[in-house]
Formats: structure tokens, C-alpha cells, sequence
């Protein structure tokens, strides 16, 4: 069988600073691929999450995208590409 | 999916403390050191025959776990902390968790003071029972070193374990049956539990 | 028995989650000598979602699988598996048996779910959307880090907590409890696929160990499904489907977690319990 390989999605983290606030890729995601995390955890202070960098977006579970680009889509910032690998190259 | 709720970021004051107040513990653990109550215990059965000795042991030890229990009832309250606060505010909004967490609280405080313990082992807490143990206890330790095996092996600081839990339940409005289930004398450790009378549950 | 029980005090007539000495827990600690001071309030600040996480193995295992490297994702799924088997895991737990757990009255506080948060977003800030339960004295210092609770829990009776968790296995959330490495129960989790981590991990990547399997099977009786379909839809574990040929359901007994979830929708009274021990096949299946 041949192996599957998944599509390189690459995040412009210059422009997407703030996830957590903005999350329409999250929450969009078919296949939940996208993670997001807090950068730093304070004690007794809730973090700002309008704060640039103070969330992470993260591609969590890569091997379950299928490159059908609805995230791409709805970047406001227009900080996410997603390629499929011969167009990568490698 | 719901959308976000605008709200204040939570910011809370930064002198907010969760743990027990180190001016508190020092204070229990100076009036009620083990070595000094045992000492004390030894000049007054000095000499005395060992069944009028193992009594009036008893009989110290009894009053002694009530009053270090009421002492440290009285400072508890005094110094208060972050735990506290929220435990007291969240028995208020269910009417539950004062059993068995307040008197607890003042368990915790008692031992961790006086006993060589930077946590107390509790074996269950729930509505209707609290049991803890103790695995090196001062107390025992001390009526070995100054009162002989023979009076360790009657283990008569039972007494004030059984008395000051009592008081803890009993200040705090709960009526509970406190028992002994095993004894550093012929164990490992003593493990004391509270159980509470059905009569008296209701909040 | 499974290696739950074995480890954490459980036996055949009650599993370890029914037994009170798992939720025991203190209130306080004193610091230990040579310890810092036990709260430095304006420091301790916990550098969070960098690199760290990246180079977690099982991070390292779904780059590879992303890459087609088979070999080592098995490989590194496989010594993930075998070092979480040594420990205590999360188990899922019917909702019957999530009634027994709550009865015994420890604190409870509903609270925003992490995984939720993390994979979708979520900001769950009120008892209407809250879908976690924590457990234990340990949520009567959840100020201490606002931000895993987004500012608010709820601590709820044990009437409320109980209805709290129908309403969202109505919703169709199984129920876990998080046993934090045979240390503590950490809470009891209602949740799903994708968003639910030890779900995902289990099901996408075959990490059998982290998230046990209840101690139940659930069985069909054909004499009472009508074949309504009321259950359909709501297991996680793709055990149940509409089968043509009987017009009834059916549910493989080897991907059933147990989690009961077909059950408490059914209402025919259909579905039913059977012990996983006491079945030959299934007993070693966790």
C-alpha cells in the first residue's frame, strides 16, 4: 500500500497573532487538525487573549488533513497555505 | 458551537494566598510540641503504679486534645486563607461540603503543626465519613523516649487524637462517631475515623 | 480485573472508581525545607505551548505518520503504549455509574473543558456551557490559575452535578474520569470525537493505554429493538449501526467502549449492561 502523505500546512505566525481570540479556522476545520495554546500561563491572571503571542496556533494533528483549504478560506489574515507535497518539492 | 461572551479578563489580587499561614503554624507548633505536652505528662506520673499512671495519662491526654483543637479553631479562624474562603463560599451555594471539609480544615491545621507532616494522609473524605492516619508520630515517639515502651504500648494519647476530632466535628456543628481502626502500638500507624451520625445530616 | 483495579483498590463487585479512598485528597501542605516559598505571588509564570509540546512523542508520531514514515509511528505508538500500561489510565464510566461516583459528595465544580478550548476554541464561561466537571479539594484553589478555568467555575450540589451531567449525556457526551497517573482523579470529563484528547488519541492513533475502556459491554436484545434508530449517531467508537438485514441494531462487542451512551438514549430499554469480565472474549479487552 502506498503510503499517504498529508498536505504541509504552513502558519505565518506575523499574522496570525492572536488565535485564540479569532479562532474561525478552529472552529471551521472539518477534521479538527488546528490546536491552540496559551504561550504562557500566569498565576491568578487570566490571559489576554486580544495580547498578541499570548496563544499559539499549532498544526496539532496533520495527518488528518485532507488540504480542503476551508481554513485557508477564512484567515482573515490570510496566514495559512496549505500545499500538498509535490507542489512543496521535497 | 457558542460564540465568545465579551467579559472583564479575570485578574485576581496578587496577594491572594492558598496555603496555611506560616505565623499560625508557628504558633500551634510552639504551645503544643510533642516533646513538652509528653514531658509535662512525665513529672506528674512519676513513680506512680502503672494502671494509676496509664489513667491519669488518659485522663491528660484527653484534655489536652481538646484544648489544642480549640486553640487551633481559634487561630484558624483568625488566620484565614484563600482555600478557606472559596470552601466556605461554595458550602454556602450548594449546602454542602462543610462535612466533612471545614472540620478538616482544622484537622490539617492541628497536625501539620505539631507533627513531623507536610501533608496529612487522609484515607477518605467524603459526605459521610472522614478517616486519616498517622504513620511517625511525635507523640508516640516522645512517650517511648520519656515514659517507657510499657506506657507507649497503652497508647493513651489516643485520647487526645479522638478528642481533638471530636472538637473539630462538634465546634464546626457536626455530631460524629469517631473511632480508632488501627494503633501505632501494635501496627504500622493509627488511623482514626469519623463517622457521621445519620440523625444529625442535613446541611 | 483490569490493571485499573489492580492497581488503584478495586474489585469484582466494585471497580476502583466506586471505591472512596481514590478521591481522598488533602486540603493543605506545608512546604518542605529547602523548597521555595510556597507562593510567589507575582512570579511563576509556566512557559506553555512552545517547542516543549512540539517535541512531545506523540507529536513526533503524527509528523511521521503526516510524512508516510509508518515505521516510526508504530514504533514510537508502541513505547507509548507500553510506558502508560505500567500506570493508571482515564476510564470511561456509564452514566449509571456516574451517579454512584457523585453521590459520594466530594467538591465538584463545573468548568470550561481544556481539551474543548484548546482544539475548537471554546470559551465556555458559564454553567450553560460549561461541560467539565472537576473533582477534589483541589477546585477549591482553582484561583491560583485562572486562565485553565477561564476566569469562573462553578461549584455545584450533588443534585445539580448529577443533573449536569444527564443533560449532557443527553447531548450525546460520554462520561470519563481522569485518573491522573494512579495520583488523583482530576475530573470527570463529558466529551467527544475530535474535540476530546484521550478519545482522539485512542481512536486516530491507538493509544489503548491512556484511555481505558469501561467495564461494560453493551448488548442488543433483539427481542425489545424495534429497529427506532433512537440510538444511532450516538457512539463514538463506530460499534453500533443500523443493521438492514435484522432491521435492528447491532453493536460489535469489540469496539464498544461501554460508555452506555446507546443505552440511556434507547426507549425500548433495549440495551443492556453485561459485565466485560465475565465475558471470555472480552475480559482482556480494555
Amino acid at each position: 500500500m502506498e503510503a499517504i502523505i498529508a498536505p504541509v500546512i504552513d502558519i505565518d505566525r506575523e499574522r496570525c497573532t492572536t488565535p485564540f481570540a479569532c479562532k474561525k479556522c478552529l472552529q471551521i476545520c472539518p477534521t479538527a487538525v488546528l490546536a491552540v495554546h496559551e504561550t504562557r500561563m500566569v498565576r491568578l491572571e487570566e490571559t489576554d487573549k486580544y495580547l498578541p503571542g499570548t496563544y499559539r496556533l499549532r498544526i496539532a494533528y496533520r495527518d488528518k488533513c485532507s488540504g480542503c483549504n476551508r481554513c485557508v478560506d477564512v484567515c482573515p489574515e490570510d496566514a495559512i497555505t496549505v500545499r500538498m507535497l509535490e507542489e512543496v518539492g521535497a | 458551537m457558542t460564540a465568545a461572551i465579551e467579559r472583564e479578563r479575570v485578574v485576581f489580587p496578587k496577594d491572594w494566598t492558598f496555603d496555611l499561614a506560616e505565623e499560625m503554624v508557628e504558633a500551634i507548633a510552639h504551645e503544643f510540641a510533642p516533646a513538652e505536652v509528653v514531658a509535662e505528662l512525665a513529672r506528674r506520673i512519676n513513680g506512680k503504679p502503672q494502671a494509676e499512671a496509664v489513667a491519669e495519662a488518659e485522663a491528660y491526654f484527653a484534655d489536652h486534645g481538646h484544648r489544642w483543637m480549640g486553640r487551633t479553631i481559634e487561630l484558624g479562624e483568625k488566620y484565614r486563607d484563600r482555600t478557606y474562603e472559596v470552601l466556605l463560599a461554595a458550602a454556602e451555594a450548594t449546602g454542602e461540603l462543610a462535612f466533612p471539609h471545614v472540620p478538616e480544615r482544622f484537622i490539617e491545621i492541628a497536625y501539620l503543626s505539631t507533627q513531623p507532616l507536610y501533608s496529612l494522609p487522609i484515607v477518605e473524605n467524603t459526605r459521610h465519613c472522614f478517616a486519616f492516619k498517622m504513620v511517625f508520630c511525635d507523640t508516640y515517639r516522645a512517650l517511648e523516649e520519656q515514659c517507657g515502651d510499657a506506657m507507649a504500648a497503652a497508647l493513651p494519647c489516643r485520647k487526645s487524637c479522638l478528642a481533638a476530632v471530636d472538637r473539630a466535628f462538634r465546634d464546626k456543628g457536626f455530631d460524629v462517631e469517631v473511632v480508632q481502626d488501627s494503633s501505632l502500638a501494635d501496627g504500622e500507624f493509627c488511623q482514626f475515623t469519623s463517622r457521621r451520625r445519620e440523625a444529625a445530616s442535613g446541611a | 480485573m483490569c490493571r485499573m483495579c489492580d492497581s488503584l483498590g478495586g474489585d469484582a463487585a466494585n471497580p476502583w472508581y466506586l471505591n472512596p479512598k481514590n478521591y481522598s485528597n488533602r486540603m493543605y501542605k506545608l512546604r518542605e525545607p529547602g523548597k521555595g516559598p510556597q507562593q510567589a505571588a507575582t512570579a511563576g509564570a509556566i512557559e506553555a505551548g512552545g517547542e516543549a509540546q512540539h517535541a512531545s512523542p506523540i507529536n513526533t508520531a503524527i509528523e511521521a505518520k503526516a510524512n508516510g514514515d509508518m515505521e516510526t509511528f508504530n514504533k514510537i505508538i508502541g513505547e507509548m503504549n507500553k510506558r502508560a500500561a505500567l500506570r493508571p489510565g482515564c476510564q470511561v464510566v456509564p452514566l449509571h455509574e456516574v451517579m454512584e461516583v457523585l453521590d459520594m459528595g466530594m467538591p465538584v465544580a463545573a468548568m470550561q473543558c481544556i481539551c474543548r478550548k484548546t482544539t475548537r476554541g471554546c470559551e465556555e464561561c458559564s454553567l450553560k456551557e460549561y461541560t467539565g466537571l472537576g473533582l477534589g479539594t483541589g477546585m477549591l484553589k482553582w484561583e491560583r490559575w485562572p486562565e485553565r478555568y477561564r476566569g469562573k467555575v462553578e461549584f455545584l450540589s450533588t443534585k445539580q452535578a448529577k443533573e449536569f451531567v444527564e443533560f449532557w449525556d443527553k447531548k450525546g457526551f460520554m462520561h470519563m474520569l481522569m485518573q491522573e497517573g494512579g495520583d488523583f482523579i482530576g475530573g470527570l470529563c463529558n466529551c467527544d470525537y475530535p474535540d476530546c484528547l484521550p478519545i482522539r488519541q485512542r481512536i486516530d492513533y491507538g493509544l489503548t493505554a491512556q484511555l481505558v475502556k469501561s467495564e461494560y459491554v453493551c448488548f442488543v436484545d433483539w427481542d425489545k429493538c424495534n429497529g427506532c434508530g433512537d440510538c444511532l449517531g450516538r457512539c463514538d467508537f463506530n460499534a453500533l449501526k443500523y443493521e438492514a438485514t435484522t432491521e435492528k441494531a447491532h453493536i460489535d462487542q469489540f469496539q464498544c467502549f461501554g460508555c452506555g451512551l446507546c443505552e440511556t438514549a434507547c426507549p425500548r430499554n433495549a440495551i443492556e449492561y453485561r459485565d466485560r469480565k465475565q465475558i471470555p472474549g472480552l475480559a482482556k479487552v480494555w
